[in-house]
């Protein structure tokens, strides 16, 4: 499988690390959005995060993207309530 | 002075397609690059870690921003409406001291659940929840406070989206002639 180019931002990249890391897998965009991020569930009721280029803080945007890899519940099966 | 802490917090919305080529872009374009976008449960989510004066300023310009990307918003999340394990998560307690609390062993007048009471899960309104907390000097006022936000907000969108799905208006201007005082309310 074809290596992915890096994220430019350094903690971006770790957290698309991360996420692959957790078995999501990434899909290489153009423009704004640098790629979007798919969890391991492969139907549509799967998890997806947008990854951006150019974010207003990058720090926070890394942040934010591992908080969504943490909460993908898609291969539980109860309800932790 | 401004605060430099992003205030965080997430609009669930509709109307939007996040397989679309331009679904990003438009978000972007709106002002929303203080966000982050996903798609959980089969929801279109929109996490905002945006810095501005006041939780109330970041919300309500990001409000406007998902509109302007053409989003219809749905729900704001942290809701108000929590459950127990909510409440021991946003308080930083035990569930063990919530349920105390709940059951009067600890503490006094913990309010009564809002929701779902004749049920095994009840939700509490957490603006009376961190009110009560905050009197016992368990939270910060500032939580008091978004909470009422929250709840704003979505007592807003609740009101103004049931209103609008099919069917629910005609079954609300029947039931306003069948009970006039119901009507002038």
């Amino acid at each position: 499988m074809a290596k992915r180019p890096r994220h430019p931002d350094k903690h971006i990249e770790s957290a698309v690390q991360y996420a692959e890391e957790a078995g999501w897998r990434v899909e290489k965009r153009s423009g704004h959005c640098w790629g979007r991020l798919f969890c391991a569930r492969a139907d549509s009721s799967g998890c997806m995060a947008s990854v951006w280029c150019t974010p207003k803080n990058p720090q926070n945007h890394a942040k934010a993207i591992m908080r969504l890899v943490d909460k993908c519940t898609c291969d539980e099966t109860d309800d932790p309530e | 002075m401004k605060r430099m802490t992003p205030n965080s917090f997430t609009f669930l919305v509709s109307g939007v397609d996040p397989m679309a080529d331009d679904f990003e872009d438009r978000f972007f374009e709106a002002g929303c690059d203080d966000a982050t976008l996903a798609l959980m449960n089969g929801v279109v989510a929109i996490g905002f870690d945006r810095v501005a004066e006041s939780y109330m300023h970041a919300v309500f310009s990001a409000y406007r921003d998902v509109l302007a990307a053409g989003a219809t918003v749905e729900r704001f999340e942290p809701d108000f409406l929590v459950s127990k394990a909510e409440i021991a998560k946003r308080a930083n307690l035990t569930r063990a001291a919530i349920s105390q609390y709940v059951s009067g062993e600890r503490g006094r007048d913990f309010p009564k659940p809002v929701a779902r009471i004749t049920s095994a899960s009840p939700l509490w309104d957490w603006v009376d929840v961190s009110a009560w907390l905050h009197r016992t000097g368990q939270v910060p006022l500032e939580e008091v406070i978004n909470a009422r936000i929250s709840r704003v907000v979505n007592g807003y969108l609740q009101g103004s989206r049931t209103a609008l799905k099919t069917g629910d208006g005609l079954l609300l201007r029947k039931m306003k002639q069948s009970m006039p005082k119901l009507a002038a309310a």
